[in-house]
């Protein structure tokens, strides 16, 4: 208690401090060098000659009280807060790198695992309209074309895995379920209830 | 037992493939224009018939598309319409069950395919001519119908005879059935005949020897339906494929013409392929049939709908199933269409309907609901889990959910209440710290936590379908970039797609998509952890959602 009294006596006088023989005589009742030394120690507080006698300060006010007092130390404490505020900088870009590399490499991991966004260069609206128009171009009396036909067209046009190009037909029937229709059959395909779906048709729906 | 709707009966199927029962009803717009063309083919045949039918008059109707599409029902639709029990006599083959397949098998099938009620046609129109010349005092026809002195002396109607032929009470006495018939008949049809009279057609397989002497016997038998009943003589052959033996017979047939008779062949698109590269001759008489029935779209939404609504409207004798409940029932049809591509075709619908409606009579509902179709789901196809859903959503609950969460203002809501709830979660866990819920954290700001790398991350939930609105909104937020380290928007489908191609985003906000699965999941997260439900699995799933949707 008697050096929480002593801080806050001394946090009080700011950056011009207070001398050590005033706090003696304001807390005559206790031992106030080994309290001081104590606070010393521990780093709360400073204590320095200014012109004949001992003043006490807070680290802060102290650091302040130089900055004000020393001009070599003012040049000093700048550059050094510079360097630390670039410091700062750097370590938060560094952080932000790094978080979106995570973040890359989550999106990278969920793709693979969901298969939702092939690793293609095509789009699925421009992979419609490569898909419509091979179907158009393979498509014989009655209508139904074997998918790897398509395959085999799109993937010579396109740098195309052929996973990823039967992604993309899933997604693209997913998404336009009432333009397309499957049936099963076929070496490759889409599976469903545990078929393969090797053919496909546009509907020309009325 | 009342059913659902106040139906008598189940009105679906629960045979896996149709059964002529089954098929009496017909639904989907698809599947009755296939059924009119097929309908109008077989008119216009019967009505261009002279009185002697030539090789002309045989037409060649393919119906053409994938396994559980209808085409089995509607060949056996097309086989029991009253309107053409006039016009059409009709076998009905189911090649998958003709093993092995020879020539002999065949035969024996086609003449088993033609319906007792057909076979019972001919009997009676053939014994009808035998009366006609015994009236005329024609003595082998009296002789044939066992027609003697005792009948005479007691005045019995020569008629009666045909009566106890038909029973089978009365034998023919088949040594003046030659006499009888050669007249009009040909010694072939007057074999045929015999077999016809006796009731034992199938006996007729022991005469055939090879693949001509088949189609011969089938023109015989079309030959007597035209000169006896006028009628078309339909021969389908379902399960059509690419056999060997089997396009033996059905090329013969087509070479052969023969007149006054339909050849319908029901084939998968694989099949059709795999003929055209076994055989390019069948291929190219396929490729000219008179008749291509089509059946696209046979799956599509409202396809499916239609046959659905079809079975209920059929049995719904006191008008129970009104236009709300039809709205009612598609939108949880629409939903199961959506997940399940497993479902999208007429078979497993129908087998769907059926169990969901013995589930709701057990169920004491009087209608068919969600909860009947999630129990259906669950006993039926215990594998199938909802596509994409990371909460493990039940079917009746995603049902609910997806018919409040169309309306994007209504949800929007109880979404930032949902992603406040999940940080608190994932705060609980230790995924996320310094959560802070205060809402006056900045204009559009949802919340504030620090991820576990110590960033600063500020939340706003954005959903609008409304671009010009969404970008305002999200320029808007982006201001309160500076107060964070990075600023996560969680927007819906909509809207990404469109700020994607106008985006002006800072480098420190990330946009998340929130499919409907999610914005579903989130909603069920919500109403568990508002109901104290959230156990260690469920808090597990709830961190996979964070995750998925970025927040830790």
């Amino acid at each position: 208690m008697s050096s929480e009294k002593l801080l806050e006596r001394i946090l009080s006088t700011g950056v011009w401090g207070i001398k050590k023989t005033d706090l003696k005589k304001e807390f005559n009742l206790l031992d106030v060098d080994t309290i001081l030394e104590d606070l010393s120690k521990s780093g709360n507080i400073c204590i320095d000659k200014k012109g004949a006698s001992y003043y006490c300060w807070t680290s802060e006010a102290y650091i302040q009280h130089i900055v004000n007092s020393d001009a070599k130390f003012r040049v000093l404490f700048e550059s050094i807060n510079s360097l630390a505020n670039k410091l700062d900088d750097q370590t938060k870009a560094v952080k932000d790198v790094l978080a979106n590399t995570i973040e890359l490499f989550s999106d990278n991991h969920n793709e693979k695992l969901n298969l939702n966004a092939p690793n293609s260069n095509i789009g699925l609206e421009s992979f419609k309209i490569e898909f419509d128009k091979c179907l158009t171009n393979i498509s014989d009396s009655i209508g139904w074309i074997e998918l790897c036909k398509v395959r085999s067209e799109i993937t010579n046009k396109h740098e195309m895995s052929q996973r990823v190009f039967y992604d993309l037909v899933d997604q693209l029937i997913n998404k336009y379920q009432e333009e397309y229709e499957l049936s099963t059959g076929g070496e490759e395909g889409i599976v469903v209830r545990g078929l393969i779906h090797g053919y496909i048709r546009c509907i020309q729906v009325n | 037992m009342t059913y659902p709707y106040g139906l008598e009966i189940n009105p679906y199927p629960s045979s896996p493939t149709p059964s002529i029962s089954d098929s009496k009803i017909l639904g989907g717009k698809t599947h009755k224009s296939a059924k009119n063309a097929i309908v109008s083919c077989i008119k216009d045949l019967h009505s261009k018939l002279d009185k002697i039918p030539t090789d002309k008059d045989f037409r060649l109707i393919t119906l053409i598309q994938d396994v559980g599409s209808g085409k089995t029902h509607l060949a056996l639709h097309i086989r029991g319409l009253t309107e053409l029990s006039e016009n059409t006599i009709c076998s009905y083959v189911d090649l998958s069950k003709v093993a092995p397949r020879n020539i002999t098998n065949l035969y024996d099938a086609i003449l088993g395919g033609f319906s007792a009620y057909d076979i019972e046609k001919l009997r009676f129109a053939l014994l009808n001519i035998a009366v006609k010349h015994a009236e005329k005092n024609a003595r082998n026809a009296k002789r044939l119908l066992n027609y003697g002195f005792k009948d005479r002396i007691k005045g019995t109607p020569i008629l009666d005879k045909v009566e106890s032929v038909m029973k089978g009470s009365l034998k023919l006495n088949y040594s003046y059935l030659r006499e009888t018939y050669s007249e009009e008949f040909s010694e072939l049809e007057i074999e045929i005949i015999k077999s016809l009279i006796d009731n034992k057609l199938k006996s007729d397989v022991e005469n055939i020897r090879s693949l001509e002497g088949v189609v011969n016997s089938l023109s015989a038998i079309s030959s007597i339906n035209y000169k006896i009943l006028r009628e078309v003589t339909i021969f389908q052959f379902d399960e059509f494929d690419s056999n060997e033996e089997s396009l033996g017979l059905i090329k013969a047939i087509i070479n052969a013409h023969i007149p006054s008779s339909i050849l319908m062949l029901m084939l998968t698109p694989s099949s059709y392929d795999e003929i055209r590269t076994q055989n390019a001759s069948v291929f190219d008489r396929l490729e000219k049939a008179n008749y291509k029935i089509d059946l696209a779209g046979s799956s599509t939404f409202n396809e499916l709908l239609d046959i659905i609504f079809e079975y209920l409207r059929f049995n719904d004798h006191y008008h129970m199933f009104d236009s709300n409940k039809e709205n009612d029932l598609a939108s949880q049809i629409r939903i199961i269409y959506d997940e399940f591509p497993e479902f999208r075709n007429v078979r497993s619908t129908l087998n769907i309907m059926y169990h969901a409606t013995e589930i709701a009579v057990k169920q004491g509902s009087v209608i068919i609901n969600e909860e009947a179709i999630d129990e259906t789901i669950k006993s039926v196809y215990p594998g199938l889990k909802i596509k994409g859903s990371l909460m493990g959503v039940p079917l009746s609950d995603f049902i609910k959910i997806r018919k409040a969460a169309n309306d994007i203002n209504i949800i929007e809501p109880e979404i930032r209440d949902a992603v406040r709830n999940l940080l608190s979660c994932t705060n609980y866990t230790g995924n996320v710290k310094e959560l802070n819920l205060d809402s006056r954290l900045g204009d559009g700001i949802d919340v504030v936590y620090n991820d576990e790398f110590g960033s600063k991350i500020a939340v706003s939930v954005i959903l609008n379908s409304n671009y010009a609105a969404a970008n305002a909104q999200i320029s808007n937020i982006s201001k309160s970039l500076n107060l964070v380290d990075k600023l996560l928007i969680l927007t819906n489908n909509n809207t990404i797609s469109n700020i994607n191609a106008n985006s002006s985003m800072n480098g420190g906000s990330t946009l998340v998509n929130m499919d409907k699965t999610k914005i579903i999941d989130l909603i069920y997260f919500n109403n568990k952890f508002k109901n104290q439900e959230i156990m260690n699995e469920d808090l597990l799933k709830s961190i996979t959602l964070a995750k998925s949707i970025k927040l830790c």
